[in-house]
């Protein structure tokens, strides 16, 4: 399984902030097929695996932590 | 006192920029984002809600201050950050940075805060006194330089 992340907007919007998912071979085709996940513009959010930055495309496997990190910045 | 980046409790201003000035550098530059009391079309606010992705906002924050160890010798620095909700007057941000002289520790000051901006993944939600809020979605740089509060120690 793959573990799921949201945080602000992202976690409101799917009144969640984790959840656990099937694998997927890449963030990207795990936001594709995931259609409760449909409002998430990959254009403008950032991704993260394990706790590192990554990109849509990078390779998952089993066990992974994908993090959806949206656009904004407190700083 | 804990080292980490983030925290849940008020930031103990004093007592970090007391710890980091007794190395005896020739500069101190303190930077504090202070919650402020915005207005806007929903209304005035009343506080913020501070969230990150720790594990990332961490190992980023760590990162930057160890390249600017590297870009400035003799500079050092630290960064605290509040998370949760943090009253207006509240100090949400502190960077302290040190260096030998002025223009070091000013230029490593700028390089932190610009490098925290891109890079620390940490949001920030605007709150109303009705209960409502609202997440910000753009990188505000001009609270930045408005609630800056830049020290320099005489020499």
């Amino acid at each position: 399984m793959i573990v799921l992340r949201l945080f602000a907007q992202l976690a409101e919007k799917a009144r969640t902030r984790s959840r656990e998912m099937p694998p997927a071979p890449t963030p990207g085709a795990l936001l594709e097929r995931e259609t409760s996940l449909s409002f998430v513009n990959p254009s403008s959010v950032r991704v993260s695996v394990n706790g590192r930055w990554a990109q849509w495309t990078t390779p998952l496997k089993d066990g992974d932590e994908v993090a959806l990190l949206p656009p904004g910045n407190a700083l | 006192m804990s080292d980490s980046f983030l925290c849940h409790d008020p930031i103990d201003v004093d007592t970090l920029e007391g710890n980091i000035r007794q190395g005896e550098p020739g500069a101190v530059v303190s930077f504090q984002g202070v919650v402020r009391r915005d207005r806007t079309a929903r209304g005035e606010v009343a506080g913020l809600t501070y969230e990150a992705f720790e594990p990332l906002a961490e190992s980023e924050m760590a990162d930057i201050l160890e390249e600017l160890r590297e870009r400035w010798p003799g500079a050092d620095a630290l960064a605290r950050h509040r998370l949760g909700d943090v009253r207006v007057g509240e100090t949400g941000m502190l960077l302290v940075v040190t260096a030998p002289s002025s223009s070091e520790a000013f230029q490593a000051c700028h390089y932190a805060l610009d490098q925290m901006k891109t890079r620390i993944p940490l949001w920030k939600k605007d709150r109303y006194a009705d209960g409502s809020g609202e997440w910000s979605t753009q990188h505000r740089e001009t609270m930045l330089i408005s609630d800056s509060v830049l020290t320099i120690p005489q020499s």
